[in-house]
């Protein structure tokens, strides 16, 4: 099977670009991410309680938290997530938008990802030394993380709030340990942070 | 100028039925001790002042024991000519108000130790805010975001006691512990250092505000790999490596060792005992987790040949998770956070292990009588 074609944070970013060209600039965070989805892609966000129901979803693999219907154009969460922490929604919808750009077009088949695919904390050796369906998880997540968090806004809020990380994952509307690990990847932590 | 920011101390606190010689609780002389060992270590540091942000105590009725071990601490810094201030934390502050506060005492004996409302306290160069816990919760975040730098002072610190929404925590929610946004730390951004409690891990949620956490791990969420007590540098950047330093304090050792398969393993006593020979567990304590076990299996587990192979151990426990066996057999023993509830309710006079034993006999006819 070929390689993705797309880099996933050069993917993001195009993406975010495309999404300021043609409708506003992104100022302020939350980065918006269900209007990326359906307005600028055409995808339709829905939720159900338990997506292994659903026509085409493995009933086999455990609970899911997010599937691309990519012929359908459908990203479905699972609604108790989503109860639980709204973030995880916008975390799951970035995850499978990811999918579609980076791997649909080259594998042509529709995502069912568990919870353990869809991680906000994910770290560990690069994607190309994954195996390739860890690989693909590992990309999703990236672009996810890119999306939800581009470089430019989170440098400006962290400068901007002396790198309060609550503040921070509130304004994002992402979790503590996700901003925390984007600020230190973009080496803007504080010492001990 | 540099201060030292310590926390959540939780004096008199007991845990697990452990007791030594005379018959006091390992883990509460345990806290003492780490307690202790901090001042020694402060003293050695020679701050300015020493900033205790909340939950001093576990509780507002604290015992002789718990008095006297803060107030001999609180001498020790006094006599080093250390400024000592203490905030109180949701732990130990009463809801009623008939109750007398815990600090009442401490402030007989000259101690700085705010509780009730804030209070403005002036060291020299060194200003500090000090907002103790409220219950009521609103009332605390105006107290926060209504609290202002002192012009005069050349470096302003803020302390207060309470958690921040998203932060991890260590422990399950606590009555009357008061989580606030984040955005409550833009409020005090003009402060050279917010020295903030409750929370058990070291955190460092703003540049200019840090967590210390507890001394002590007291629960099994708390599996933070360094605790100890903060040392800031005021006249350094906050972005500066210089400006903060977490001095490690060791306290007991909290082991949840690798998890065994219950399902897949024949014979589980052999497998748990394998696990006592691993490294560090001298006087820890410790806990195995059994994943996938049946109530059959994991009653037919040897308890007297693990005992023998974990006694180096303060204390050994089993954390089943079980699956359905299909049996009505009754679960043959109560779970471990029910042991350790009755541990701590053991009426004075009685022998805890007498105690728990029949608090387990009990809860295993319960069992068989609803055919669990």
């Amino acid at each position: 099977m070929a390689a993705p074609t797309l880099e996933p944070v050069a993917a993001a970013q195009a993406l975010l670009r495309d999404f300021e060209e043609r409708y506003e600039p992104i100022e302020a965070p939350p980065v918006p991410v269900e209007r990326i989805a359906s307005a600028l892609l055409g995808l339709y966000i829905d939720e159900a309680d338990d997506l292994r129901t659903l026509p085409g979803a493995p009933a086999d693999q455990g609970r899911l938290s997010g599937m691309l219907d990519a012929e359908a154009m459908v990203i479905w969460v699972d609604r108790g997530e989503v109860r639980r922490s709204p973030g995880r929604r916008r975390f799951t919808i970035a995850h499978e938008v990811g999918h579609l750009l980076l791997h649909v077009p080259v594998v042509h088949e529709s995502f069912c990802d568990r919870p353990a695919d869809v991680q906000e904390i994910e770290e560990g050796p690069p994607a190309s030394e994954l195996p390739e369906l860890r690989q693909r998880e590992r990309e999703a997540n990236l672009f996810a993380r890119e999306l939800l968090m581009p470089e430019f806004l989170v440098n400006e809020q962290a400068r901007a709030t002396g790198f309060n990380l609550p503040a921070l994952a509130d304004r994002f509307e992402v979790s503590v340990p996700a901003m925390r690990l984007r600020l230190r990847l973009l080496k803007l932590l504080p010492p001990l942070a | 100028m540099k201060i030292v920011h310590i926390s959540d101390t939780h004096l008199g606190v007991r845990e697990l039925h452990h007791t030594d010689a005379e018959g006091r609780n390992v883990r509460e002389l345990d806290v003492y001790d780490v307690f202790t060992r901090a001042i020694d270590r402060v003293l050695g540091l020679k701050p300015a002042a020493v900033l205790h942000s909340g939950d001093l105590f576990h509780g507002y009725h604290p015992s002789a024991a718990a008095l006297g071990v803060a107030l001999d601490q609180i001498e020790r810094l006094r006599a080093a000519e250390i400024d000592f201030v203490v905030i109180g934390g949701n732990h130990e502050t009463p809801r009623g108000r008939a109750i007398a506060h815990p600090f009442s005492l401490l402030e007989r004996f000259g101690a700085d130790a705010v509780y009730g409302e804030p209070r403005l306290l002036r060291f020299g160069d060194l200003s500090i805010t000090a907002i103790p816990h409220s219950h009521d919760h609103e009332e605390m975040a105006g107290w926060i975001a209504a609290a202002d730098p002192d012009p005069e002072a050349r470096f302003n610190v803020l302390v207060a006691h309470v958690g921040l929404e998203g932060l991890t925590k260590v422990g399950a929610g606590e009555p009357g512990a008061a989580e606030l946004p984040g955005e409550i730390l833009e409020s005090v951004a003009d402060f050279d250092y917010v020295a903030l409690g409750h929370l058990h891990q070291f955190d460092r949620p703003r540049v200019n505000a840090v967590y210390a956490g507890s001394l002590e791990r007291l629960s099994w969420a708390d599996h933070v790999p360094r605790k100890g007590i903060v040392e800031v540098d005021l006249d350094a950047e906050p972005m500066d490596k210089a400006f903060l330093r977490l001095h490690e304090i060791e306290g007991r050792s909290r082991k949840r060792l690798a998890a065994i398969d219950g399902g897949k393993t024949r014979d589980l006593t052999k497998s748990i005992c394998r696990l006592a020979k691993g490294k560090g567990l001298e006087g820890a304590i410790v806990r195995v987790p059994i994943a996938n076990v049946s109530f059959e299996k994991f009653g037919a587990i040897d308890r007297r040949k693990i005992g023998e192979a974990f006694e180096r151990c303060l204390h050994f426990e089993l954390e089943p998770d079980f699956v359905e066996s299909g049996s009505s057999a009754p679960q043959p023993a109560a779970p471990a956070e029910l042991r350790d509830f009755l541990a701590q309710r053991t009426p004075a006079g009685v022998d805890s292990e007498v105690f728990v034993t029949r608090g387990e006999t009990y809860m295993t006819r319960a069992a068989e009588d609803i055919g669990a």
